[in-house]
């Protein structure tokens, strides 16, 4: 016995007696010697085969310890209880899996979604080459078909397997075919099953009917006859049911059971009750996904022109096919229905006509296992016959609606109008009826399968018992969804969360076993900031959303989580841009050599040793510079040290020392484990966090501070204003007081606190440092050191060296934040004459725009920089290219400056009204004719107000130049009426009208 | 001092939809379209306001500034505008909305509540004393109207929820070119940047 393998079956010899007897192959298993060694696949027949009861024995499965049993039918149904009851609740582990390997609808739904991307796959596989088209060319020689046949219209077919789950099934049971045979989870076994304490099936019906009525009352006429023969037609089966029967629903069953007058859908109860000799056989999923596939394969082994509908029904375009080989549709349709039946050992019934539409009907028609082919011609008869019922689309519901209007057949509604279908139906459907009843059908195949929404709901088996069921649940079913949207390669921005609670009036159990039984359904959904798929974020979603809803969870019957407005991965691009987007993200809290440094190392290996070296990650970064000379030794030593024992590491990360606890702190702590693995890796010794002084004031991301070959001022510039912006008051403070200390000028730091640490600050503040008498060269030489930043990011950018896990951690919307940063960072730094440029865009960097104005400032203008200043900070870009060009500017106009030291002027640095008009007396009284230059600089400056929408600033300067030019040479009358025309002409750009000025002045 | 905190993006559409209830009381009363007699003294941010108590003028705005945030949330407005109108436009007080939500990590912006307020009352202040110091509208033939511009997107689907709701929006008249634009102020405090200005039809009677 042990060497037996697990397929080889040892029989009784009465099976080959009986068989013979009976004259067909009977089924096995009552004749089985020996029963451990079925081929018994646990799962998948734990649906329990009772067969024929005549023989008075059932088996019963065992699914636990697969093994098989005979038993007595009373014993078969206490076990058959106790399984039942083995049935998890939501909540409970593995819930989910459980309930997914069962559910019939589960599987029918993705094995259609399955077979419409696997045509996508096959299509694209494919390269012009049909095999099957070798294979009609054989059947056409033996069974001597001519080919001559000359097809010029359009064939579509429609091939949909015949009772599929049943023939599937029947391939297992052999000595069943012919019989009336079902496929359900129950057993067909009329036994009553125990009362479950608190159900009440009667009640539980008129709960659904009240409903029902309820809301057909909103569409229809509150006529008490109509709407009971609306009940008949909706609820046909409540009538056969009683206490005690199966509420097992009927997925499929054969042509021998149908005429005994079951139905798809019907209860098991109620089925037996028509036809007691039913058999019903377990779902055999395997199967169905072997011979779909097989179906599948082989009908696009003749055309690619195929479109899925589900596993065992899919639309064929054969116009090709017919073409090449010259078979008229009905010959083609009998070799294929022989090939897949040679294939799959089931029956397909085919159906062909000019269009979709005929082809479904036309299989209506074909069905069981024929074909069937409706001409072009014989179209508009072979309609009238039909019942609106058959149309695809018209359900129950649809066809209650038409019965009302006294329309039964596609012949009585081709005489209604199209307005009136319109008006009944709405717009599109209406249109539609209207063509359909006439056999039309514009479709044409849908060959690109486009997923709407993606969703997991479970109405079946949810029951909590408390909260953290119900989160437990969500979180399961979260990552379902997140699952599939994996699959498909899709993130979704809608996330609904759909959710069944128990009607008021529904009782506590339900009718059917762990059914949802009557129910309020309500939806709520919520837009995610970005498209996303991450598991934590749904379930935190959907968490949200339950608490808003207030939801007991005791009353929850079904939940579901949608999500719609699906973003496809770009796959192509794939994962680089991200990557590059969070080293730009690195990149930005970069830090630069310390002081210290510059003062041992030349600069020109600072900047190429930056790149490689001193990235770390977000919100770790602190400034070197501020760390006291002794430590800094010692933390350059380590950076040295964690450099050189890093540099295969995929992610670099600056000294320990670096890094300040207490940011170290706020982090998650995933990512904070992250971190301190890293440096054990590293070999440093955790114990360094103690070491850490107190001095590193400036904890969060952006602000880390470069401290490049020009000295120490130039740091402000790489404090990154954005992040600056959103640091909290106290952390500003603390920067402010660091620079003090530093010897800083207050009025740049005080520029700073009020959000405006522009890049251009940095840039003037190198001159106040450098002294008054600004030079070429020196401005140069901080553009040069500036430029080289820029090489540096490029660097980092290219890097792929970035941990993913970092990258994943991220939230979503961060990422989207990095990727568009760094692409405009990456598009400045490529042409800094962009950057440039955008300085005269409004929205973008108008600080900048105002900045450059303020070029010629001196200190102490600098010191009185106010309010004005700060408007646009929001969306300021700090970039680094931007002030270079700034400060190259700046040169010019500088030195033209040092010839007219009295032209200080230009707005520059004024910005609040005193201010300018302060600077534009002083440039009335400086000469005694304007230079073009400051024209322009003045005009300049107007227009970006403009730009800016800031007309109530433009208005009082305005006013102010005419009221001084009044005494003025005519020289000066022309230049202020030029400034005021151009400014005119830029506010009739931006508002369509000049601003509105007293007249009397002039 | 200044008082900061952290709005979500609905909180931050809700302050902005009371800035622009008041703000059109605010030009109502100071237009002297209605007699004063259906206007009462309020107060919003610590300042004189006035508003309207006309249950059909407070319905036509409460209306309006629905849509509007309906559309702030889902959708987008440019542009808020009141009209005045004597056949033609005499008048049209434009709110243009830059910006007033950011996106952000945590969902939330912190806001410079006390600036917001400054801002929003001078703003207020600034209305009516120019208004106040300005002839006045014919009252008699004058009436008021409101402007939402939005993008096509947007439009259409405010055609679709219009069929539910009962206030209807139809579409603009093309809009003339103003013979001037006065700003009033502008509402710029992180995360919001609204521009507010007038455009004038009026001729130069000057």
């Amino acid at each position: 016995m042990g060497k037996l393998k697990g397929d080889e079956k040892f029989v009784k010899p009465e099976w080959i007696v009986d068989s013979v007897k009976a004259n067909s192959l009977l089924d096995l298993k009552p004749y089985l010697l020996y029963t451990g060694l079925t081929l018994d696949k646990g799962q998948q027949k734990l649906g329990i085969v009772s067969m024929a009861k005549k023989e008075d024995v059932t088996y019963c499965e065992n699914r636990n310890e697969r093994a098989m049993v005979t038993d007595s039918p009373e014993k078969n149904s206490a076990s058959d209880i106790r399984q039942s009851r083995e049935m998890k609740r939501a909540g409970e582990d593995d819930f989910l899996s459980e309930f997914y390997k069962r559910s019939r609808l589960h599987h029918i739904s993705t094995m259609g979604a399955l077979f419409k991307r696997h045509v996508t796959e096959l299509r694209e596989k494919n390269n012009g080459v049909f095999p099957g088209m070798e294979n009609i060319e054989n059947w056409k020689k033996t069974s001597g078909y001519q080919g001559s046949h000359k097809n010029e219209d359009t064939v579509f077919m429609h091939i949909d397997m015949d009772c599929f789950f049943v023939s599937v099934g029947l391939r297992n049971y052999p000595s069943l075919v012919g019989k009336p045979v079902v496929v359900t989870h129950a057993k067909a076994d009329s036994k009553p099953l125990p009362r479950r304490e608190g159900r009440n099936r009667e009640y539980e019906f008129e709960c659904y009917k009240e409903h029902w009525i309820k809301k057909s009352k909103f569409s229809e006429s509150n006529n008490a006859d109509e709407t009971e023969a609306g009940l008949t037609d909706v609820f046909p089966r409540l009538q056969d049911l009683d206490e005690t029967c199966s509420m097992s629903e009927i997925a499929s069953c054969s042509y021998e059971a149908r005429a005994a007058g079951i139905y798809n859908g019907m209860f098991m109860g109620a089925a037996l009750k028509l036809c007691p000799s039913l058999v019903a056989i377990p779902y055999d999923f395997e199967g169905y996904k072997e011979v779909s596939t097989l179906l599948y394969n082989t009908v696009a082994s003749y055309t690619l022109d195929l479109e899925a509908v589900s596993c065992d029904e899919l639309y064929a375009d054969i116009t090709t096919v017919l073409r090449q080989t010259g078979l008229t549709p009905s010959d083609f349709a009998t070799h294929l229905k022989e090939v897949i039946f040679s294939k799959t050992r089931c029956n397909a019934s085919v159906g062909m006509g000019p269009n979709m539409l005929m082809a479904r009907l036309a299989t209506k028609k074909a069905k069981p296992n024929g074909l069937f082919y409706i001409q072009k011609g014989e179209m508009v008869e072979f309609m009238k016959s039909h019942k609106i019922e058959d149309l695809p689309g018209v359900g129950r519901s649809m066809a209650h609606r038409f019965h009302a209007l006294g329309v039964n057949t596609c012949l009585e509604m081709q005489q209604v109008t199209i307005g009136k279908l319109q008006q009944e139906f709405g717009q599109k459907q209406g249109q539609t009826l209207y063509y359909m009843c006439r056999g039309e059908d514009k479709r044409s195949l849908k060959t690109e399968h486009i997923r709407k929404s993606i969703s997991a709901d479970i109405n079946y088996g949810v029951r909590f018992a408390n909260d953290q069921e119900m989160y437990k649940f969500v979180q399961e079913l979260s990552s379902e969804v997140s699952k599939r949207m994996e699959e498909i390669h899709v993130r979704g921005r809608l996330l609904t969360l759909k959710l069944k609670i128990r009607a008021k009036d529904a009782p506590v159990e339900t009718a059917k076993f762990m059914g949802h039984g009557v129910c309020d359904s309500i939806s709520r959904s919520t837009t995610l900031v970005t498209a996303s798929r991450e598991t934590k974020i749904i379930e935190k979603e959907v968490q949200i959303l339950l608490k808003q809803l207030k939801v007991d969870c005791c009353e929850l019957r079904g939940m579901g989580i949608q999500f719609s407005k699906l973003v496809a991965d770009n796959v192509s691009k794939g994962k680089q841009p991200k990557q590059n987007s969070l080293l730009s993200f690195v990149a930005r809290s970069k830090i630069f050599p310390s002081e210290n440094l510059v003062t041992t190392v030349p600069p020109e290996d600072i900047v190429k040793t930056v790149p490689s070296e001193n990235f770390i990650t977000p919100c770790i970064a602190t400034p070197n510079a501020e760390e006291p000379d002794n430590e800094k030794v010692e933390s350059d030593g380590k950076q040295g040290d964690g450099k050189r024992a890093n540099d295969n590491a995929r992610f670099e990360l600056p000294s320990f020392s670096q890094i300040d606890p207490t940011v170290l702190d706020q982090l998650p702590n995933d990512l904070k484990a992250d971190i301190i693995q890293e440096y054990q890796r590293q070999g440093i010794a955790l114990s360094g966090v103690n070491s850490l002084t107190k001095n590193y004031s400036e904890p969060v991301a952006g602000p880390s501070k470069a401290e490049a070959g020009n000295g120490s001022s130039l740091a402000d510039s790489q404090i990154d204003p954005l992040v600056f912006d959103q640091l909290p008051d106290d952390l500003k403070n603390d920067i402010i007081q660091e620079y003090q200390r530093k010897g800083i000028t207050l009025s740049v730091a005080k520029s700073s606190t009020e959000n405006f640490p522009k890049p251009i600050a940095g840039t003037s503040k190198t001159e106040t440092a450098l002294g008054s008498s600004v030079t070429k060269e020196s401005v140069n030489s901080s553009g040069t050191s500036l430029s080289e930043k820029p090489v540096s990011y490029d660097g980092i950018e290219e890097i792929t060296d970035i941990d993913a896990s970092y990258w994943s951690a991220l939230p979503d919307d961060i990422r989207v934040e990095i990727e568009r940063d760094i692409q405009q960072r990456k598009s400045e730094t490529t042409s800094p004459m962009k950057g440039w440029k955008s300085i005269f865009k409004p929205q973008r960097s108008p600080v900048k725009a105002a900045g450059k104005i303020l070029n010629g400032k001196t200190k102490a203008e600098t010191k009185r920089k106010t309010k004005f200043q700060e408007i646009p900070k929001a969306k300021v870009q700090p970039t680094i290219p931007i002030p270079v060009a700034v400060a190259q500017e700046k040169v010019v106009i500088d030195a033209k400056r040092l010839e007219a030291p009295k032209e200080e002027l230009t707005l520059s640095g004024a910005s609040t009204l005193p201010e300018i008009r302060q600077l534009l007396l002083e440039w009335f009284s400086s000469c005694d004719s304007p230079e073009s230059e400051d024209c322009e600089a003045v005009s300049k400056f107007l227009a970006s107000l403009v730009n800016n929408k800031e007309l109530h600033k433009i208005e009082p300067i305005i006013l102010f130049l005419r009221r001084r030019s009044v005494g003025q040479s005519d020289s000066w009358k022309r230049t202020v009426d030029d400034i005021i025309n151009t400014t005119q002409l830029y506010v009739i750009q931006y508002y369509n009208a000049p601003l509105k000025l007293p007249s009397s002045f002039l | 001092m200044t008082l900061s905190a952290s709005f979500s993006r609905d909180e931050c559409i809700g302050l902005l939809v009371d800035f622009l209830e008041v703000s059109l009381h605010q030009i109502l009363w100071a237009c002297k379209l209605y007699p004063s007699e259906i206007f009462r003294q309020t107060q919003k941010f610590n300042t004189l306001v006035y508003k309207s108590i006309h249950p059909e003028v407070n319905n036509y705005i409460d209306n309006t500034l629905n849509t509007v945030r309906n559309l702030l949330s889902n959708d987008f407005v440019e542009k808020l505008v009141l009209v005045i109108k004597n056949d033609k436009p005499v008048e049209r007080f434009v709110f243009s909305f830059h910006s007033y939500y950011k996106t952000t990590p945590s969902g939330k912006v912190t806001l410079n509540v006390t600036e917001i307020r400054q801002q929003a009352t001078a703003i207020w202040l600034t209305m009516s004393q120019r208004l106040g110091s300005e002839t006045h509208y014919d009252r008699e033939n004058c009436t008021f109207a409101f402007e939402i511009h939005t993008r096509n997107v947007a439009y259409d689907k405010m055609l679709e929820r219009q069929s539910t709701e009962d206030f209807q929006w139809i579409v603009a008249d093309n809009i003339m070119n103003p013979n001037s634009v006065m700003p009033i102020r502008k509402l710029d405090s992180n995360p919001f940047c609204i521009d507010v200005y007038t455009e004038d039809y009026r001729g130069d009677d000057s």
